[in-house]
């Protein structure tokens, strides 16, 4: 057997005794509902979000913990309205301001080396905090002396209340600490660029705590690329993984359009689903429009007059909003506009809870064969929980038939006697144990039936 | 209700058509399955229903119809009760089920049927043999295409087949 590409095992988990994963081409596990099936979905996703995502993830941290600041020189802009007419130095200070609260800011810069990109943007950081200071200092002796002695001493102490969280203080004879803020900020990039650089797990621990309640952890959680342990919670490093650049988790087709939910993965999804780009597998793309959903998908322009996001143009030249089309369409909607604006590649993970739900048994038949497609033609990854026959059957005689049987892996979660616990079995290409599972309804259906 | 030799030799079809009795551990080697040791160490005897198809066939003549593979009889432990077993031997079918047709069983099943008659009562379970990792799939598809309870198809493996009825 060749040395997989992952292999994630984790112990002790919600309803998971044992389980060792494989995600090579197609992984699909079946088994009873609550036998932790989404856990490991989610598991793999925010994983692969945190180590994939790592700087971008420190860089929110960042200005979320540079909010108060931010917050201090909003309130400083207002201020500088009040006691200057100068519209040309508002605006001037304004954008500068938006521009720093831009989440993509630091990739702007991606074309430069990390340490540099970072220092591109600490600069920034600083550079609008001593033009505000600069600002300040040359309005100091405004003509109304009381009311700018007012709003300064406000403005003080909202500064002094962002500079505790730094143990810094000021004095007060001090006019406004800028170069006290700009200290904090330079501190604050300090520690995330230390963060960058030594990658601790916290960030993927505080994501796992933020989406299971109670705040527990595996007992054993780790993670192998090519049998070379990247992750794990034992020891605080959290490796960039090479196989898998971006994971993506699909629970519902209905997330579509959801404007914004309590869900993380739910709104990284439809932000993906907004996002423009160029497309490298339009056949598999075609396939779907032509043989199956017969009409195409797409997003609308920014610039439309559509008042909704996303189209279904049917074969026969009809337009509908997306939102009121069958929930089958929107199942292989998701798959079209991921694959239209290039978000699959060969290094993307995508994980799908019950991709046959809301499907005829002939779209999933249809779904299932995209799967291998995707994974053979784009070497897209999948881990797929699955309760249906003849969705597991089609992935494994679509995949014998096209060749990429020997990526396929299997598993049944299995219960351990009387417990709530399960343990993954791993069946390499043998579905037999699943349909033995599946059975089950049948003798049920025995038992209660006429 | 188990295995019954005499019955099963005894059976008029039997009786009618020279050579139709065999070993049904050669017989399923032949129809694909794959063993070190016999199976079926006792070499038990069943009809071979497929030559019984090609002599009826001969005899008429006519063009030959589908049949089941084998049959044989079981009895109960008193010897009151008798029946005869239908078995089909799927044993080279794969890597998946695509090529079982529903009508091509139904035909084997009917035509079997027809050739046993009434002379001793047919069993309710018409018996499919699957290699090992196919016969919960097999299953699956028999109750897709017929979802009666206690549907007459039943898949099993060989060592199911020895384990039910010898």
């Amino acid at each position: 057997m060749s040395v997989p590409q992952i292999r994630l095992k984790t112990e002790g988990f919600r309803a998971i005794n044992k389980a060792n994963i494989i995600i090579d081409g197609i992984t699909v596990v079946a088994g009873e509902n609550s036998s932790g099936k989404s856990t490991l979905s989610k598991l793999l996703y925010y994983l692969f979000k945190t180590a994939s995502n790592y700087e971008a993830l420190v860089y929110d941290e960042l200005l979320d913990k540079l909010r108060n600041v931010y917050r201090f020189l909003d309130t400083a802009l207002h201020e500088v309205s009040s006691f200057t007419g100068d519209r040309a130095l508002r605006d001037e200070l304004y954008n500068e301001l938006r521009y720093l609260r831009k989440k993509n800011f630091l990739l702007e810069n991606s074309d430069e080396p990390q340490a540099e990109r970072w220092q591109v943007v600490q600069e920034r950081w600083l550079a609008v905090i001593r033009r505000f200071s600069d600002v300040f200092n040359q309005y100091s002796e405004a003509k109304d002396k009381d009311r700018m002695t007012a709003r300064i001493k406000r403005l003080k102490l909202i500064a002094a209340d962002l500079l505790e969280s730094g143990n810094i203080e000021i004095s007060e004879s001090e006019f406004l600490p800028f170069d006290k803020i700009g200290k904090f900020v330079e501190y604050r990039f300090k520690e995330a660029k230390g963060k960058t650089k030594s990658r601790p797990n916290t960030l993927f621990i505080e994501a796992l705590k933020n989406v299971f309640s109670g705040g527990e952890l595996p007992k054993i959680f780790e993670v192998y690329e090519f049998e070379d342990p990247i992750v794990s919670l034992v020891n605080d490093h959290l490796k960039p993984p090479y196989s898998i650049a971006n994971s993506i988790y699909i629970d519902t087709p209905m997330i579509i359009g959801v404007e914004s939910s309590e869900i993380e993965y739910w709104d990284d999804l439809n932000e993906l689903l907004n996002k423009r780009g160029k497309s490298f597998f339009s056949e598999i793309s075609q396939t779907i429009s032509n043989e199956i959903i017969h009409g195409d998908v797409s997003v609308n322009d920014v610039n439309s007059l559509a008042v909704d996001n996303f189209s279904f143009k049917r074969a026969d030249g009809s337009i509908f909003n997306l939102l009121d089309c069958a929930t089958g369409v929107k199942s292989f909607a998701i798959l079209q506009l991921l694959l239209k604006n290039g978000s699959l590649n060969d290094k993307t993970l995508l994980i799908i809870d019950e991709p046959e739900s809301h499907l005829h048994p002939q779209w999933i038949i249809e779904y299932a064969r995209l799967i291998v497609l995707l994974n053979k033609h784009a070497g897209i990854k999948f881990f797929i929980a699955s309760h249906n026959p003849d969705m597991v059957s089609a992935i494994k005689y679509i995949s014998a038939k096209e060749g990429v049987e020997d990526k396929l892996h299997f598993y049944l979660a299995a219960k351990i006697g009387d417990s709530y616990l399960y343990d993954y079995e791993h069946l390499g290409t043998e579905i037999d144990p699943i349909f033995g599972s599946f059975n089950i309804a049948i003798d049920r259906i025995k038992l209660y039936g006429v | 209700m188990k295995y019954c030799y005499p019955t099963t030799i005894n059976h008029s079809v039997a009786s009618l058509c020279p050579n139709v009795l065999e070993n049904i551990n050669s017989l399923a080697v032949r129809e694909g399955f794959m063993t070190g040791a016999p199976l079926f160490p006792q070499m038990e005897i069943v009809i071979n229903m497929d030559d019984v198809e090609a002599h009826n066939a001969y005899l008429v003549p006519r063009k030959q119809v589908r049949s089941m593979d084998l049959a044989f009889a079981i009895s109960s432990q008193d010897k009151r009760t008798k029946e005869m077993v239908l078995v089909d031997l799927k044993l080279n079918v794969g890597p998946s089920l695509s090529s079982i047709l529903k009508d091509e069983l139904v035909e084997k099943i009917v035509e079997s049927r027809k050739t046993l008659g009434n002379e001793v009562k047919i069993h309710g379970q018409y018996i499919f043999i699957f290699q090992t990792n196919l016969v919960e799939q097999a299953r699956r598809l028999f109750f897709k295409w017929n979802p009666r309870l206690d549907g007459e198809n039943t898949s099993m493996d060989m060592d199911r087949l020895k384990s039910t009825y010898f």
